[in-house]
């Protein structure tokens, strides 16, 4: 009987393995749901003071209080990159195994290999230790998952479930755990059987993340929820504007788990709301942290001596342990530090565990903090690497009112040593605030001058700025250093291409002199580039007159060669049909009825999108605020044999992208042809730096991408459009 | 009139009338070789040498026709030659800024200081120096602000126009500026017959304090080219000071 008995108790457990998750099991059914309590789990050998745990270097993890003194515990943990501070319990992470410490002295627990699957992470119910491994980064690898429940006790496995799905990091719950797998679904399980009780299922959002807080689970995608009686309940919550590096507020469930070196120190901290979701939080990049509020305003920011490992927000402050393994206690009053402790030994991983005790309240008669004077030393920072955030700072400063800060951002812009990013950042800076025009005109009033010791300005820094400023009244200030023989001649093709885009008509009688001036001397020979942008200004903006007085020049055998071939070919490309330019839209009111259709060839379409520049500025704007990381789409064009289109079809497809250029191109009128159908592509790369800050839906360093923002600087002044066309 | 001499007065008609419709021609032509910049200076054509330099021409011939134009000094060049004190090549800006200088107007001495604020230390030199010859004693504030600021050749122009005040500018420099510029103005100061004597001599009794031979020297000539008064207590001063210098030298 005994012998039967332990037979169905173990048929029982392999069908229950087999089947889990049940596919019985229904979704969000409120009785289920109902019956699990989802607040925190009790711990009662929880760590009740605080303190910092490492990895070190030289393979070892290691306990060291948050106040004075050496390390209270070590224990050899060869390899370990990572750990996870779980109450009374330490997880350690190396690539072979996961390896459970006691967090009061370091003795070693239980271990535990990979076996060949990636570790999604641990919690603690009670007296239950529970473990996931998922399917590996591998792209074929098979969608498989391990849970392992372990008891605290004795350190044997309670209860084991493999299944077919990726399940993500569980969190523990009072008598269970819940287990979020494919993105979709919450399972939860009780701690000691291991059997599910309820299931959750996303319908309108994915269930990416898990947090446990003081009113109990909440878990979402970009949305949050929580469970009440039954039922799943949204919950509103204010978000962040996009911080540099994409911190997230929630780590997802399903991140991998980055070694201590792969990880950039880069962190969203909210801090715990009172369900009305009005908290603010911090933000930590490198050795930076910045105050946030509610709404995402900075109220102080921090410049640390070494980068972040681990940072946690205490009652009244934040706690931060950086890569020394020193800890900073920063008052969220004012960011003052409340207490340090000095660096104990180099940490590749961190975690601040224990109750953090509320930080001491300070000085109530300290003045507010200097926002501009730490802003200010964020962007000063001689730290290239951290550009993302010296470039946020820069726009925070921007934001600020005191008059002085427009004098700030120009003497960053003007310092030689600042960043591309952090230049551009200050460029869309000074042209956006009040007084960063006047800044821009003043700076660009300073000539050379021996006597009073002033230099040129720094051209090549202030002319993007001015170009997308669209200052125009800085065109007599540009003409005036084209024609200062202290510009560096490197400068003039800018000056050259700037001016013209601020006012194109008035800059044709200065041009033409310029280059009449300069058109046989030798200043140019090694750079004619200034002569020829010129000369290109004036045929496109010039008189019938202008144009045949550079014609003159270029039949002079005087002129320079390569001045004189640059304006004849102006000249052959003025006079081709062109061809393209019949690529305009059927229905504009401007269109000759006699007008001939284009031929659908790449040219063409090229000019017919940038016929219609701020249509399609739109749809791309669209796309990029849809996908930041998109740059380039290649754009497929089939037409009818009757020359309507047939088909627009857009890869990558961005969502919305596709139907927007369709509408864009629909009523373009293309030639008939005899030939069935006629298909054409077109690659777009997309330079959304080229955006006029206000048209930007984008933050700033999300549309900056190096390599196109160096190469395009200038696009835009060309009145070309932003985006660039590949065959 | 023998057939010859008709042959030779049609033939003189011919060039003159090939040189005429030459000459015309060319003078809507954009482009001007050495010869012609030389034929419309003698002709005293400036305002076709302006013509020329406006429409651009190499290298050479716009240095040519900037001395040239320069050469007729008609005050109607001014905003030419002005306009080529900003061109790019420092030559011709120098050429500019001395054509400008020999027009020894207001107007010019005004274009001529701004030249103090070139670029180019010769230019800046050159300009100091045209400044001197054109006695502009309205840019002696720039010339002692120039003089600080490294352009030596400013000592002379302060010199020849400065006042007894001057003198201590000159003197503040000495050890910062080179001694042959500053003694350049010195000689200008000791020239003059409108400073007084007690400044000459106070200067005399400076430049003992520096010695060295180009003081030696310097007093030397001085002694050789300025005409003094019978008894003169400055070339009392200067006697001695040459002792004095060749003395400690010794």
């Amino acid at each position: 009987m005994r012998a039967v008995g332990l037979g169905l108790a173990v048929c029982l457990a392999a069908c229950t393995a087999a089947r889990w998750p049940d596919p019985q099991t229904p979704d969000n059914r409120p009785a289920d749901l109902q019956r699990v309590d989802w607040s925190r789990p009790e711990q009662k050998e929880a760590l009740t003071t605080a303190g910092l745990l490492g990895v070190t270097p030289g393979g070892e993890t290691i306990r060291i209080s948050t106040g004075a003194g050496g390390p209270q515990w070590r224990t050899p943990t060869p390899g370990a990159w990572d750990l996870i501070g779980l109450g009374g319990l330490v997880i350690v992470l190396d690539d072979a195994q996961v390896t459970v410490l006691n967090a009061a002295d370091g003795s070693v627990r239980h271990r535990e290999p990979h076996r060949g699957l990636r570790f999604m992470g641990a919690a603690r119910s009670g007296q239950t230790l529970l473990l996931v491994w998922s399917t590996p980064d591998a792209p074929q690898a098979p969608r498989t998952s391990r849970l392992m429940a372990l008891s605290t006790l004795d350190w044997r496995a309670r209860w084991q479930r493999s299944m077919r799905a990726v399940a993500g990091a569980p969190q523990g719950l009072s008598g269970g755990f819940v287990v979020p797998w494919d993105r979709q679904n919450l399972s939860v399980v009780g701690a000691d059987t291991g059997r599910e009780v309820a299931r959750l299922r996303a319908q309108a959002d994915v269930f990416d993340w898990l947090e446990m807080t003081s009113g109990g689970l909440r878990f979402g995608g970009k949305q949050r929820f929580r469970v009440e009686k039954g039922q799943l309940v949204g919950e509103a919550q204010r978000a962040w504007p996009a911080l540099p590096g994409r911190p997230r507020p929630r780590p997802s469930a399903y991140a991998r788990r980055a070694t201590g070196r792969e990880r950039p120190p880069i962190m969203a901290l909210r801090e715990p709301t009172d369900g009305r979701g009005t908290a603010g939080g911090y933000y930590v990049y490198y050795r930076y942290v910045f105050r946030l509020d509610a709404t995402g305003a900075v109220r102080w920011a921090r410049v640390l001596p070494r980068r972040v490992r681990t940072a946690r927000v205490g009652p009244a402050g934040l706690w931060v342990a950086d890569e020394a393994g020193a800890v900073h206690r920063l008052r969220a009053s004012d960011g003052t530090v409340a207490e340090d402790r000095a660096p104990a030994e180099p940490l590749l991983a961190a975690r601040l565990v224990g109750s953090l005790p509320r930080l001491d309240p300070g000085d109530p008669d300290h003045p507010p903090p200097d926002l501009r004077a730490q802003l200010l030393q964020v962007a000063l920072d001689p730290d290239a690497q951290l550009s993302p955030a010296r470039a946020y700072a820069v726009q925070q400063l921007a934001g600020l009112p005191d008059a002085q800060v427009a004098t700030d951002l120009l003497a960053l812009f003007e310092l030689r040593s600042t960043p591309a990013l952090v230049r551009d950042a200050l460029g869309s800076a000074l042209s956006a605030r009040p007084g960063g025009r006047r800044a821009l005109l003043d700076a660009l009033s300073r000539r050379f001058d021996f006597l009073e010791g002033t230099e040129a300005p720094p051209l090549g820094l202030l002319l993007p700025a001015i170009v997308q400023a669209e200052l125009e009244e800085a065109t007599q200030l540009l003409l005036a250093h084209l024609q200062d023989p202290a510009t560096p001649v490197a400068q003039l093709h800018a000056l050259v291409v700037a001016a013209s885009a601020l006012q194109p008509e008035s800059t044709v009688t200065p041009l033409l002199q310029f280059v009449r001036l300069y058109r046989a001397d030798s200043s140019f020979d090694s750079r004619p580039a200034p002569l020829v942008a010129a000369a290109q200004v004036i045929f496109e903006h010039g008189d019938d007159k202008a144009r045949d007085q550079l014609r003159e020049l270029a039949r002079s055998s005087a002129t320079r060669p390569a001045l004189r071939t640059a304006i004849e070919g102006l000249q052959r490309r003025r006079q081709e049909p062109a061809v393209v330019a019949d690529a305009v839209p059927a229905t504009a009111t401007a269109v000759p009825s006699s007008e001939r259709s284009a031929e659908l060839t790449s040219d063409a379409l090229a000019h017919a999108l940038g016929a219609r520049a701020e249509q399609v500025r739109g749809c791309l704007s669209q796309a990029t605020e849809e996908r930041p990381n998109l740059t380039r789409v290649r754009l497929l064009v089939r037409l009818r044999k009757d020359g309507a289109l047939q088909r627009v079809q857009v890869r990558p497809d961005p969502g919305t992208l596709q139907d927007c250029l369709t509408a864009v191109l629909r009523d373009v009128r293309w030639a008939a042809s005899s030939t069935p159908a006629r298909t054409v592509t077109l690659g777009l790369r997309l330079d959304p730096v080229q955006l006029p800050a206000q048209a930007s839906p984008l933050p700033w360093w999300e549309a900056v991408s190096g390599r196109a923002r160096r190469s395009a600087r200038y696009r835009a002044a060309r009145a070309q459009p932003w985006w660039h066309t590949e065959p | 009139m023998t057939p010859h001499m008709r042959m030779a007065i049609n033939r003189l008609w011919l060039v003159v009338f090939y040189t005429l419709s030459v000459c015309s021609a060319r003078a809507d032509s954009l482009d001007a070789t050495p010869e012609e910049i030389e034929t419309a200076a003698a002709q005293g054509d400036h305002a076709q040498l302006a013509r020329w330099l406006l429409t651009g021409q190499p290298d050479a011939v716009t240095d040519l026709a900037l001395e040239r134009l320069a050469s007729l000094k008609r005050p109607e060049s001014l905003e030419v030659l002005s306009q080529f004190t900003r061109h790019r090549r420092a030559t011709v800006r120098l050429r500019a800024y001395t054509g400008v200088s020999q027009l020894r107007s207001k107007e010019a001495a005004a274009v001529v200081a701004h030249g103090l604020r070139d670029a180019s230390p010769r230019v800046r030199g050159a300009c100091a120096l045209a400044l001197a010859r054109m006695e502009a004693t309205q840019a002696l504030p720039w010339l002692v602000v120039a003089l600080s600021q490294g352009v030596p050749q400013a000592a002379t122009g302060i010199g020849k126009l400065g006042t007894a005040q001057h003198v201590e500018r000159l003197h503040a420099e000495l050890g910062r500026a080179p001694l042959s510029a500053l003694l350049a103005g010195y000689r200008e100061f000791l020239k003059r017959a409108d400073l007084e004597l007690a400044v000459k001599r106070a200067i005399v009794g400076r430049l003992v304090e520096v010695a060295g031979p180009s003081v030696e020297a310097f007093f030397r000539e001085q002694l050789r080219t300025l005409a003094f008064e019978k008894d003169s207590k400055l070339r009392g001063d200067l006697q001695r000071a040459v002792r004095q210098v060749s003395g400690a030298g010794a």
